[in-house]
């Protein structure tokens, strides 16, 4: 065991090490993982601040209660533990070059360099806050004692999460290997666990179906008594030490019980969950069909143009999506939080007013959604195969054509269909329901070349980062974040006019007539006086604003924001068949 | 008719030079044999005469279009990269119709050549299979009938025989003769120097990025300085041999071959 623990160790540092090296060289990566840090240490420090000034007036000599235990603790292991498991389910199964590491080293050291490397991970990414939340109590309750014991709850919650996790995340990944019907659909299945997962939360917060004080009873959940020794707030030391020894238990537990899931998963040759030859129809008949193999596989789906090649790229399209859904799991998770989004609505004010919202979010979502999965990553998309298309003569205005195909013949049919359907029975007027539609078609007929321009700008080409699941290069974060800015903003400000002009309009007028000239006196007060001068100008945008016709307002907010779509769709396609065309493989 | 001409081809990284002055001239009709060791340049030539790289400096000529104009370049060409370029998620026949749609191919054109050139490759029968479930020898006779199938007038092949089983290996050697004999234009690179030998009608040896030898074969073993080459292989192994410790070597190629 101990010469596991040494090697598994170095093998875990290393991967971690590869994950920050990987982080590093991704600009966009940093920018965002930073701006999210500082988001989440800006209130914290505010808040230590205002915790620091009083804490002299407040009594926190309360004794833990299930409740808090189950709240802080409890709720959060699980949870840490459902996205530990899908993590390992999905991609940190096998690392890479597994039969090198199998052929040098135990399993069980691979096992826990998996579970160290996650484990790093994880607490690489809350350190910054946890760092600071350990020094200001400590220094807040003058207790040293606190910065050992919160950085060992965390450890201690951590591994033993991940222990778990790795425990649920190898038996998906060894049924995936051995179940055809589960391998055959393991995209979908992935999908509704975590629809059930996530609306069990949802539905929790908003109907308290079960009460914190049920995760409370975890013993794990005891590891808060054990980080708050020492702190004014009255704990039961016992419940510490059961705590840790449970977190130990599981630790270990899941150590060998992974070990075994692992040795068999790596010894497993996978199912071929593709149609077995015998069930197949007579090969030759596909061959001898006047349309070719490939019209026969895509059906029922048309896909209309007189271009040969720009048919057969939007037909690859379509069928490597069909038959790969993991290509597009990177689009899933903003879809689901659409869903999240309409659920809570659902929950909390009924199912009509869930339904108000609805034809905007798939006048939105279904072209975002569509486009962004042939669009937004075409070299990588490629792969291998991009010597093979460069070479093949066709250029880049007819690839984008055939990248285009697909979503213009799902979506219009979706979106007219949804949007007409959602705003009839939300009671939404025609004019109104005809206004969401028309985003909605814009957007399928310009969000494949937004999609495309920003894609061949911010290409993503290698999946290195994606261990065990190489054949899915997904777009790069900034590319998904560049494509998404201008099609949700422009379309939600469309869509907001179209549901009441008014509101756009004195919204507007507010914004522009009275807090933008407030902010302007308030920094006028703190710096000089001279950042007040233009005050006044704002206030009289916003008073000519308030005064606009209906028309005006129709245009600046409706017709306005969709324009600048065109316009956006017109520079992407520039710039995508540009590359496209001057494409080289260095 | 000339198939292929570079006049000093020339691929710098930075400082680093990848390839340094290529001048070769291809008659229609030929085999080329392209040797060098690992990271002497070859893939990145051909990478530049299939218009998927831009020299530094210099030019080329593939059947009198320049490497300039990839539309005017790509209708001639064929091209067989070291890796495969096929799509894991689908067939083989719908892979190799997917590729004639490009070329605009109509399709009834397309399954005649496909089941042709499977058949006289034994691949026929697996066409309706997934590539994700070929092996390595199989991938690499689809992306071979892919790189052919608008019967190119000049094909680069890089690291053909790869993967495949001595049958096989055997025909595809036969298939490269045939389309010589047929008057097209072969550039083959590739490490198995007695396929060459057999093979190719002209040599090039490309050693750190520069050509250092060039001629039919049996010229090449009899012009070697030493009385006791007996093969290609050590007439190849003499020219590319490593200098002595402590004399200048060109800047190493920042990529694989």
């Amino acid at each position: 065991m101990s010469e596991s623990v040494r090697l598994g160790t170095q093998l875990g540092w290393t991967e971690f090490v590869r994950t920050c090296r990987e982080i590093r060289s991704d600009t966009a990566k940093v920018v965002l993982l930073v701006g999210a840090l500082l988001f989440s240490l800006l209130p914290l420090s505010l808040f230590s601040y205002v915790f620091l000034q009083a804490r002299d007036e407040i009594s926190i000599a309360i004794p833990l209660t299930p409740e808090l235990r189950g709240g802080a603790v409890g709720f959060l292991w699980l949870f840490i533990a459902f996205i530990s498991a899908s993590r390992i389910a999905q991609n940190e199964h096998t690392p890479d070059h597994i039969d090198l590491l199998r052929s040098t080293v135990p399993d069980r050291a691979i096992v826990v360099g998996i579970l160290l490397a996650e484990t790093l991970r994880t607490g690489a990414y809350v350190a910054p806050i946890l760092g600071l939340i350990t020094i200001v109590l400590a220094y807040g309750f003058a207790s040293p004692l606190l910065l050992v014991t919160i950085p060992l709850t965390v450890v201690l919650l951590f591994l033993s999460t991940i222990a778990l996790g790795a425990v649920c995340g190898f038996t998906a990944a060894l049924l995936v290997t051995r179940v055809r019907v589960i391998a055959q659909y393991k995209t979908i299945l992935s999908f509704v666990i975590a629809i059930v997962f996530f609306g069990g939360i949802m539905l929790n917060n908003v109907t308290t179906l079960f009460s914190w004080a049920v995760f409370g009873q975890l013993p794990i959940a005891w590891l808060l008594d054990l980080a708050l020794l020492g702190t004014p707030v009255i704990v039961v030391p016992s419940y510490a030490v059961i705590g840790t020894a449970v977190s130990i238990g599981l630790l270990l537990g899941g150590v060998l019980l992974t070990t075994r899931l692992a040795t068999r998963l790596w010894s497993d040759v996978p199912v071929d969950h593709s149609k077995p030859k015998s069930d197949r129809s007579e090969p030759h008949t596909v061959a001898s069909s006047p349309d070719g193999a490939l019209h026969t596989a895509r059906q029922p789906v048309p896909l209309w143009t007189d271009s040969i090649a720009a048919d057969r790229i939007g037909t690859v399209s379509l069928l490597r999506i069909r038959r790969n859904p993991s290509l597009v799991w990177f689009l899933i998770f903003p879809l689901f939080m659409f869903s999240v989004f309409l659920g809570n609505i659902a929950v909390t004010t009924g199912i009509e007013a869930a339904l108000q919202p609805l034809p905007i979010i798939i006048a939105i979502a279904v072209p975002w959604f569509l486009c962004a999965a042939t669009s937004l990553n075409p070299f990588g998309d490629l792969g291998a195969v991009r010597p093979a298309l460069l070479t093949s003569g066709i250029g880049g205005s007819t690839y984008l054509q055939g990248l285009s195909l697909p979503s213009r013949t799902i979506g219009v049919p979706v979106v007219v269909i949804g949007v007409v359907g959602s705003g009839l029975i939300a009671g939404h007027p025609l004019l109104t329901i005809a206004a969401i539609g028309g985003i909605g078609l814009v957007l399928i007929l310009v969000g494949n070349a937004i999609a495309a321009g920003v894609g061949t700008v911010f290409p993503r080409l290698s999946a290195t980062s994606i261990a065990g699941d190489r054949e899915v290069v997904p777009p790069s974060m900034i590319a998904t974040v560049v494509y998404t800015i201008p099609i949700v903003l422009c379309a939600s400000i469309a869509a907001v006019t179209a549901l009441s002009s008014t509101t756009v309009q004195q919204g507007v007028a507010l914004l522009i007539g009275t807090v933008i000239p407030a902010l302007l006196e308030i920094l006028a007060i703190e710096a000089a006086s001279i950042v007040a001068a233009p005050a006044p100008l704002f206030e009289a945008a916003g008073a000519t604003i308030t005064t606009l016709s209906p028309t005006s307002v129709w245009v600046g907010g409706y017709i306005l924001p969709l324009v600048l779509l065109v316009v956006c769709g017109l520079i992407g396609r520039r710039i995508a068949i540009d590359r496209i065309d001057t494409a080289v493989i260095e | 008719m000339i198939a292929i001409e570079t006049n000093g081809l020339t691929k710098q990284y930075g400082e680093s030079v990848a390839l340094s002055d290529l001048s070769v001239t291809i008659p229609t009709g030929t085999v080329y044999g392209f040797l060098g060791p690992n990271g002497a340049g070859k893939t990145t030539t051909m990478r530049i005469l299939a218009t998927l790289l831009k020299p530094t400096h210099g030019t080329a000529h593939i059947m009198g279009a320049s490497i300039e104009n990839r539309s005017a370049v790509t209708k001639h060409i064929g091209y067989l990269p070291e890796t495969p370029p096929l799509y894991d998620e689908l067939t083989g026949r719908e892979q190799l119709e997917y590729i004639a749609g490009l070329r605009e191919i109509p399709i009834e054109k397309a399954t005649e050549r496909i089941d042709r050139l499977a058949t006289a490759l034994s691949l026929i029968d697996d066409l309706d299979d997934r590539i994700a479930s070929y092996s390595k020898g199989m991938k690499q006779k689809a992306a071979f009938i892919q790189a052919q199938l608008h019967d190119p007038a000049v094909l680069f092949l890089d690291e053909p025989t790869s993967g495949l089983d001595p049958r096989a290996a055997r025909t595809m050697r036969t298939m490269i003769d045939d389309l010589a004999a047929s008057g097209k234009t072969v550039f083959l690179s590739t490490h198995i120097l007695p396929v060459v030998e057999e093979h190719a009608d002209v040599v090039g040896v490309l050693n750190e990025g520069r050509l250092v030898a060039e001629g039919e074969p049996m010229a090449l073993v009899q012009s070697a300085e030493s009385g006791d080459k007996q093969s290609l292989e050590d007439v190849f192994l003499s020219i590319t041999r490593e200098p002595p410790r402590g004399m200048e070597r060109a800047a190493p190629e920042p990529q694989h071959e």
